[in-house]
C-alpha cells in the first residue's frame, strides 16, 4: 500500500540535465534544476546523533523527526506564533481533580508499516522516553512522570484512550505543548518490538523509522544524507513532494555553490554576506523564519568578582545589542533580552538594556573596581558564538573590561560550564517544545539541593528559591491570561538581576530556489515543516 | 653528488635500502609480523591514552546539553567509562582481538560499518591525487633534471614550491567557485549527484568500481566530474613532492657513468633519459610515491570538509574532537595498516624492479 | 683605501692556508655566502625573510592600525576603502595591521617549533644511530609510531589535549614534527659512526655523551638546517589548518591561517579577507622554501659540482 519510489523514475526525471552535466565539458554553466517531484536540501547535520525520537535532543534531529512521526498535539503550522491544534490525540477531557488527563486517540491513522496506530502504540510510547531514559526524559519527569510510576500513571483504558495521570493539576497548556514535542512521538510499537534488542529497540530507531508521520526515513548515512519518501497514506494529507534529500554540506561558501548551480533548492546555512548577495539575484529567493532560539551569555555567581551585582550590571552595559544584531549578525537574529522568546506565551519585548560603556565604568568603580577587571569567556569555537565572543571582547574593552575569549570544541566548553569552572559563558539555548515553562525551567528554575547540572541557573550559582516557586506556580495557573503574566512578572526580574544577558533571538535564513514555496526551514513547532513545499 | 649522501632519502622520509633489504629479510621471518603487531599494539596505546587525557567528555557528546546528572551517570556507566583505564584498554584489545571495534557514538553504528564506508571515499581521492601527482610530476622532474638551472628548471621549481605553499582549503573552495561555480566543468561537492545515490549496489565500496561493474556509465562519469576536482587540489601537493624527489634522482642518473658511456656510444637522448635512466631512477620513486599515497590515504580532513566529501581524514577528526574514541582507534587501525601495507607492497615492487634485489 | 682595506679582508677570507681556526670557519661562511649569493632564487628567499622579521620587529610602529580595534560598521570594506590599504575583516578590524602583527605570530610559530623539534630530532636520532642495538630499536620504534599518525590528526589530539591556543598548537605541531629530524640525524650518525675522526675521540677518551654532543651532533646540523629551512611552510601551513579547524590562534590573536580560515566564510562576495593572509602565508611559505633549496645547496657539500 505504500509504493516504492522507483529510484529509476525519480533519475529519469533528472536524467536529461544531470547525465549530460556528468560529463566534465559538456555541461554548459547556466543553472540546473532538480525534479519537480523532489527537495534537495543543503545543510550542516553533522551534530544529528540519535534518530530514535525518545533520544534525539538536537534542532537537526527535530527537524527530521518532526516530519517522520506523529504527536499527540500539533502547533499549527499555518501561524505566525504557536497555537495548538489536535494532532494523534483527537479530543481529552481532565479530571476533577485536574491531574488526570484522557486522551481520545484519532482512529483509522496507520503508521508506514500498514499497522493500524492504537491506544496502545500511545501508551507504549509515552512511557518509552523514560524506560531508555536519555536526555529529553527530564521533560517528562518534570510533570511527575517517573521510570517508577509510569505503568500506573500511563495507562491504557480503551482500544483508542489513554489515561495519564501528574503529580500537579498542570495548566493544560503545558500539557498539551509537552505533547507536541519530539519526545512525544508516537512509535508503531509492534514493529519496535519486532526489531528491539536490549535495548528496547534504541540502536534500531537510530537508522529507521517506526512513525506514521508525513514522510519515512528510507535512507541515512550519518554526516552524508538521509532521504525522506512521501507517506501516501498520512492522516493529515499528502506531501507535495515525493521525496525530500537533506544533504551534508559543511561549508556555507559550498552551499551557496550548490543553490546557485541548482544543484540543490535550499541553502540552509549560508552567512549574513552570503544572503546579502543572494538577495536579488534571479532565480534565488530569501526566507526567514523566525526560532525559538535565544543567544545569551552567563556570569558564575561563584565567582568572587562576578558575585558583585554591579559588575553583572556593568556587563549587561557593554553589549553592544544593535552592533551584534544588525552589523554582525544581520537577518540571523534580532535584538531580545528575556527568555521566553517571541511567538510563545508571555513573550516580553522589553529591552530595559542599552550599550552604555560609561555607566558600565561607573557601575564597576562603584563596585570596587576603578581600573577595570579581567575576565575568561568559554565559548564553543563556532559560528555565531565564537563571532560573537569577539565583539565583546571590543565592547567589553571600552568599559574597562579585559576578557579572554577561551574558544575550544562544543562538547569541552560544555563541560566546563556543567563543572562550573566558568567565569563567563557564551551559549545557544533553544526551545525543547512550544511552552514557556521549558525556559523557565532552565532560566528562572533551581530548587535548593537539586544540584543538578542540566541546569543553567545551577551551573551560574544562581540561588532562586522565590523565583523557583513563582516558576512552580505557573506550571499550575490554568487561566491562559493570568499565567502569561506570571511569565512577564519572572521575566522582568529575570532581566534586572540574573547572572544571565539574553542579547538575541535566532532567525533562520535560508535561501531557495525561486521555483520552491511552502518550504518552512522553522516554525513555531520549533522543526522544518516539509510536507507543505511545492515547486512552480 | 645527491644521491651520493646515503641520508638523503631519509632526508625526504625515505627509507635507504639497507633498511628496505633488512625489512624484506624480516618479512620473511615470522618476525615480522611480530614488528608489525608492535607497532600496531604502540599505536593504539598511544591513541588510546590520548584520548582519554584529552579534556572532552565523550558522554557529553552522547547525552547533550540539558542531561541531568542520573541519566549523564548512567551513560557514563553504560560505556564502561567509570572503569580504570587499563581496564579499559584490556577490554578493548581484547573485543578487537575478536573483531569487534565497537559502536561509534556520534553514528550510532558499528565503527567497522563507518570505515566500510568512509575509506572507500579516501581511497578513490587519494588514488586518482596519486594518478595525477605521478602523472605531472614525473615528466615535470625529469624536465627539471634534464633542463637543470634552465627556465624549464626554475619553471617546474617554482610550480612545485607553490604547490608547497598554498593553504590547501582556501585552493579547494577558489577551485570550487571557479571550476564548479563558474565555469561548470566539474561536478559540485560530495562524491555523487544526489540522484545517482544508491543506483548501483556496493561492492567494494569505490563509487568508480561499483558503477563499472554494474555497466552504469552515467553513475560513473558522474562520480568521475565529482572526484575530478578534490583530487586535483589534493594531487597539486603530491605533484611538487614528486617533481621534487624525481629531478633530484634524475640528476643523480644522469651525471653516471653508464650514461656518459651511453651518450659516447651515440644512443640517443630520450632512450638515454627515457629507458637507461628512468629505469634506475624507478626504485627510490616507487617509495617515494607509495609514500605519498600513504600520507593521503590516511585522508585529508582540510580538503574533505571543503568538497563535503566523506572519508576517513574527516570521519576521525570529527570522533577525535567528540572522544568518540571506538571511531578513533578503529581509524588509527585502517591508518597503520595502510602504512604496512604499502610498506609491503612498495617492498614488492622494489623486488620487481631492481634485479639486484633478488 | 676602503676597497684596498676590503679587498684585503677577502683575500684573506679566502685564502687556502687560514691563520687561525676561527679564520678557516669564517672563510668557510663566507665561501658558503658567495656561492648562495649566485642563486637569485635563493637570494629573493632570503630578502622575504629578512624583511618578515623586520616586519615583526617593528610592527607596532609600522601598522596603521591597532590589530585588535573593532568597528562593526565598518565591516569588510574592500582593499583602498579610506584609511584601510588592504580592506578590513568581518569585524572592522584593519586587515594590514593585522597582516603586519601577524608576521610576529607567525615567526613566532616557526622558531619556536625549530627550537623544540629539530633538539629533539636531533638527540634522539643521533643517540639511535650512534648508540644502536636495543635503545636504536625502541626509539626508532616510537618514531615509527609517531610517523604512521596522520600529523594534523597527532596535532589535533594535542591541541584537544591541551587546549586550543597559539603555544599549544606550537607545542603540537613540534611534537608532530620531530620524527624526519631523528630518521635524518640517525641516518647522518650511522654514517660516521664508524669514522676515524669519532674513533680517535674515543681512544683520547671522550665520554659517549662528550662524543654525541661535540662530534656527532655538530655534522647533522647542517642538512637538519636545510630540512627545518623547508619544512618551515609545512609548519606554516599546519598551523593554518589547525586555525581551520578552530584550534589554532585565539582570537583576536592576528594570525595568518586563522585569519583564512575565518575569512573562508566571506570569499565568494569578500574575496581579500581571506586572500590577502591567504597570500602572506604563501609568500612566506614560498620565501623559506627558496632559502631551504638555497641552502641545501651551499649547506651540503656532498653535492657540489
Amino acid at each position: 500500500m505504500f509504493p516504492q519510489i522507483s529510484k529509476r523514475a525519480l533519475f529519469t526525471a533528472s536524467a536529461a540535465g544531470l547525465a549530460a552535466a556528468a560529463l566534465p565539458g559538456a555541461r554548459q554553466a547556466a543553472a540546473q534544476q532538480t525534479p519537480r517531484n523532489a527537495l534537495v536540501i543543503a545543510a550542516q547535520i553533522d551534530d544529528l546523533v540519535a534518530l530514535d525520537p525518545h533520544h534525539s535532543f538536537e534542532v537537526t534531529g527535530s527537524d527530521l523527526l518532526k516530519n517522520v512521526y506523529d504527536q499527540l498535539f500539533i502547533i499549527d503550522d499555518s501561524k505566525p506564533s504557536a497555537e495548538l491544534l489536535p494532532g494523534l490525540a483527537e479530543s481529552f477531557t481532565i479530571s476533577a481533580d485536574g491531574k488526570t488527563f484522557t486522551f481520545r486517540i484519532r482512529q483509522g491513522v496507520r503508521f508506514h508499516s500498514g499497522n493500524p496506530l492504537t491506544a496502545e502504540d500511545v501508551a507504549f510510547s509515552l512511557r518509552r522516553p523514560l524506560q531508555i531514559n536519555r536526555t529529553p526524559a527530564f521533560m517528562y519527569r518534570s510533570v511527575g512522570l517517573t521510570a517508577d510510576n509510569i505503568e500506573q500513571t500511563v495507562r491504557q483504558t480503551g482500544d483508542f484512550e489513554v489515561q495519564v495521570t501528574f503529580n500537579e493539576a498542570y495548566a493544560p497548556t503545558l500539557i498539551q505543548n509537552l505533547f507536541t514535542a519530539t519526545i512525544a512521538s508516537v512509535l508503531d510499537s509492534k514493529l519496535v518490538l519486532q526489531n528491539a534488542g536490549e535495548d528496547r529497540g534504541n540502536t534500531w530507531l537510530n537508522r529507521n523509522s517506526a512513525g506514521s508521520g508525513a514522510f519515512r526515513l528510507t535512507r541515512y548515512q550519518p554526516n552524508e544524507s538521509y532521504t525522506l519518501d512521501r507517506n501516501d497514506g498520512w492522516w493529515r494529507g499528502r506531501a507535495n513532494m515525493q521525496r525530500v534529500i537533506v544533504r551534508h554540506v559543511p561549508e556555507a561558501a559550498t552551499q551557496r555553490l550548490l543553490l546557485e548551480r541548482g544543484d540543490v533548492d535550499v541553502a540552509r546555512n549560508l552567512t549574513p554576506t552570503d544572503i546579502a548577495a543572494l538577495r536579488g539575484r534571479p532565480g534565488i529567493s530569501i526566507q526567514e523564519f523566525p526560532r525559538g532560539t535565544i543567544q545569551y551569555f552567563s556570569a558564575n555567581l561563584g565567582d568572587p568578582i562576578l558575585s558583585n551585582p554591579r559588575v553583572i550590571e556593568a556587563l549587561k552595559h557593554l553589549v553592544d545589542y544593535d552592533a551584534i544584531a544588525n552589523n554582525l549578525l544581520p537577518g540571523q537574529v534580532f535584538p531580545h533580552q528575556s527568555f521566553i522568546p517571541r511567538a510563545i506565551l508571555g513573550e516580553v519585548n522589553e529591552r530595559p538594556w542599552r550599550f552604555d560603556p560609561t555607566r558600565a565604568r561607573a557601575l564597576l568603580a562603584e563596585a570596587g573596581h576603578p581600573n577595570g577587571i579581567r575576565l575568561t569567556m568559554d565559548t564553543a569555537n563556532t559560528f555565531p558564538s565564537l563571532d560573537v565572543a569577539q565583539a565583546l571582547q571590543a565592547s567589553f574593552a571600552r568599559g574597562g573590561v579585559t576578557l579572554e575569549v577561551l574558544p575550544a570544541t562544543g562538547a569541552q566548553v560544555l563541560a566546563k560550564f556543567r563543572a562550573r569552572n566558568h567565569q563567563l559563558f557564551i551559549g545557544i539555548w533553544g526551545l525543547g517544545y512550544p511552552d514557556p515553562h521549558y525556559n523557565a525551567d532552565g532560566f528562572a528554575h533551581n530548587p535548593p539541593g537539586a544540584n543538578n547540572p542540566g541546569k543553567l541557573t545551577w551551573r551560574n550559582n544562581w540561588n532562586i528559591p522565590e523565583l523557583t516557586a513563582r516558576t512552580e506556580a505557573a506550571m499550575r495557573e490554568r487561566d491562559q491570561n493570568a499565567r502569561a503574566a506570571i511569565y512577564r512578572q519572572i521575566q522582568a526580574e529575570f532581566m534586572g538581576t540574573s547572572p544571565f544577558a539574553v542579547f538575541a533571538q535566532q532567525q533562520v535564513q535560508v535561501a531557495v530556489r525561486s521555483n520552491l514555496t511552502g518550504y518552512a526551514a522553522s516554525s513555531p513547532g520549533l522543526s522544518a515543516i516539509l510536507w507543505r513545499a511545492t515547486k512552480g | 653528488m645527491l644521491q651520493a649522501r646515503p641520508g638523503f632519502r631519509q632526508f625526504f622520509g625515505v627509507r635507504p635500502r639497507d633498511k628496505v633489504k633488512a625489512s624484506i629479510a624480516l618479512r620473511q621471518s615470522s618476525g615480522f609480523l611480530f614488528q608489525v603487531a608492535l607497532t600496531l599494539l604502540g599505536l593504539l596505546a598511544v591513541t588510546f591514552f590520548i584520548g582519554r587525557v584529552v579534556p572532552i567528555d565523550p558522554v557529553l557528546a552522547v547525552v547533550g546539553d540539558q542531561a541531568p546528572r542520573d541519566v549523564y551517570e548512567a551513560v557514563k556507566r553504560e560505556l564502561g567509562l567509570d572503569q580504570p583505564l587499563w581496564w579499559q584498554f584490556w577490554v578493548y584489545v581484547k573485543k578487537m582481538a575478536a573483531g569487534d571495534f565497537g559502536q561509534s557514538l556520534l553514528t550510532n553504528r558499528p565503527v567497522i560499518e563507518d570505515i566500510k564506508r568512509v575509506f572507500p571515499a579516501t581511497l578513490e581521492l587519494a588514488t586518482f591525487a596519486t594518478i595525477i601527482g605521478v602523472a605531472l610530476g614525473v615528466p615535470m622532474g625529469i624536465a627539471g633534471a634534464v633542463w637543470q638551472d634552465r627556465w624549464p628548471d626554475q619553471l617546474v621549481r617554482v610550480v612545485g614550491l607553490v604547490g608547497y605553499s598554498v593553504p590547501i582549503f582556501w585552493l579547494g573552495i577558489i577551485g570550487l567557485l571557479v571550476f564548479y561555480g563558474i565555469l561548470g566543468w566539474v561536478q559540485g561537492p560530495g562524491r555523487l549527484s544526489v540522484f545517482f545515490e544508491d543506483m548501483v549496489p556496493v561492492v567494494t565500496g569505490v563509487i568508480l568500481i561499483d558503477a563499472a561493474i554494474a555497466r552504469e556509465w552515467e553513475v560513473f562519469w558522474n562520480a568521475f566530474g565529482h572526484v575530478v576536482l578534490p583530487s586535483a587540489v589534493l594531487g597539486y601537493f603530491s605533484i611538487a613532492y614528486i617533481a621534487r624527489m624525481t629531478r633530484s634522482f634524475m640528476l643523480e642518473q644522469l651525471n653516471q657513468e653508464y650514461i656518459i658511456t651511453a651518450r659516447a656510444k651515440g644512443v640517443s637522448e630520450a632512450r638515454i633519459i627515457w629507458v637507461h635512466a628512468l629505469r634506475n631512477v624507478s626504485v627510490p620513486l616507487v617509495t617515494v610515491i607509495a609514500l605519498s599515497y600513504a600520507r593521503l590515504l590516511e585522508g585529508a580532513v582540510l580538503t574533505e570538509t571543503v568538497f563535503a566529501w566523506p572519508g576517513l581524514g574527516r570521519y576521525l577528526t570529527t570522533a577525535l574532537l567528540a572522544a568518540d574514541m571506538n571511531a578513533v582507534l578503529g581509524a588509527t587501525i585502517v591508518v597503520g595498516l595502510v602504512f604496512v601495507g604499502i610498506n609491503l607492497l612498495s617492498d614488492l615492487l622494489y623486488r620487481l624492479l631492481d634485479p639486484r634485489a633478488k | 683605501m676602503s676597497d684596498h682595506a676590503k679587498q684585503g679582508w677577502r683575500a684573506r677570507l679566502l685564502s687556502e692556508t687560514p691563520r687561525s681556526r676561527r679564520e678557516a670557519k669564517l672563510g668557510q661562511a663566507y665561501r658558503g655566502w658567495l656561492q648562495f649569493r649566485q642563486n637569485r632564487l635563493a637570494l629573493l628567499g632570503l630578502a622575504i625573510v629578512v624583511a618578515l622579521i623586520v616586519i615583526a620587529v617593528l610592527a607596532p610602529w609600522i601598522a596603521p592600525h591597532h590589530p585588535h580595534e573593532e568597528n562593526l560598521a565598518q565591516r569588510l570594506l574592500p582593499p583602498g576603502t579610506g584609511a584601510h590599504l588592504l580592506g578590513t575583516d568581518e569585524f572592522g578590524r584593519d586587515i594590514l595591521s593585522r597582516i603586519i602583527y601577524g608576521a610576529r605570530v607567525t615567526l613566532y610559530i616557526v622558531v619556536l617549533v625549530a627550537l623544540i623539534a629539530a633538539p629533539i630530532g636531533l638527540i634522539v636520532g643521533t643517540a639511535a644511530g650512534y648508540l644502536g642495538g636495543w635503545l636504536d630499536a625502541a626509539l626508532m620504534r616510537v618514531t615509527d609510531v609517531f610517523l604512521s599518525f596522520p600529523s594534523l590528526i597527532l596535532a589535533l589530539a594535542f591541541v584537544a589535549a591541551l587546549g586550543p591556543g597559539i603555544e599549544n598548537a606550537v607545542i603540537a605541531i613540534a611534537l608532530t614534527s620531530w620524527p624526519p629530524y631523528a630518521r635524518i640525524a640517525r641516518a647522518e650518525t650511522m654514517t660516521i659512526r664508524n669514522s676515524d675522526f669519532i674513533a680517535v675521540a674515543r681512544i683520547q677518551g671522550a665520554g659517549t655523551g662528550r662524543i654525541l654532543f661535540r662530534h656527532v651532533m655538530p655534522l647533522c646540523v647542517s642538512s637538519l638546517t636545510v630540512r627545518v629551512t623547508l619544512d618551515m611552510a609545512g609548519i606554516i601551513l599546519t598551523a593554518a589548518g589547525l586555525g581551520f579547524l578552530g584550534l589554532g590562534a585565539q582570537p583576536p590573536m592576528a594570525e595568518w591561517g586563522a585569519m583564512v580560515s575565518s575569512g573562508r566564510r566571506y570569499i565568494l562576495d569578500q574575496w581579500w579577507v581571506a586572500t590577502i593572509p591567504g597570500l602572506a602565508i604563501f609568500i612566506v611559505s614560498l620565501a623559506f622554501n627558496l632559502l631551504g633549496d638555497g641552502l641545501r645547496d651551499v649547506l651540503d657539500p656532498r653535492q657540489k659540482k
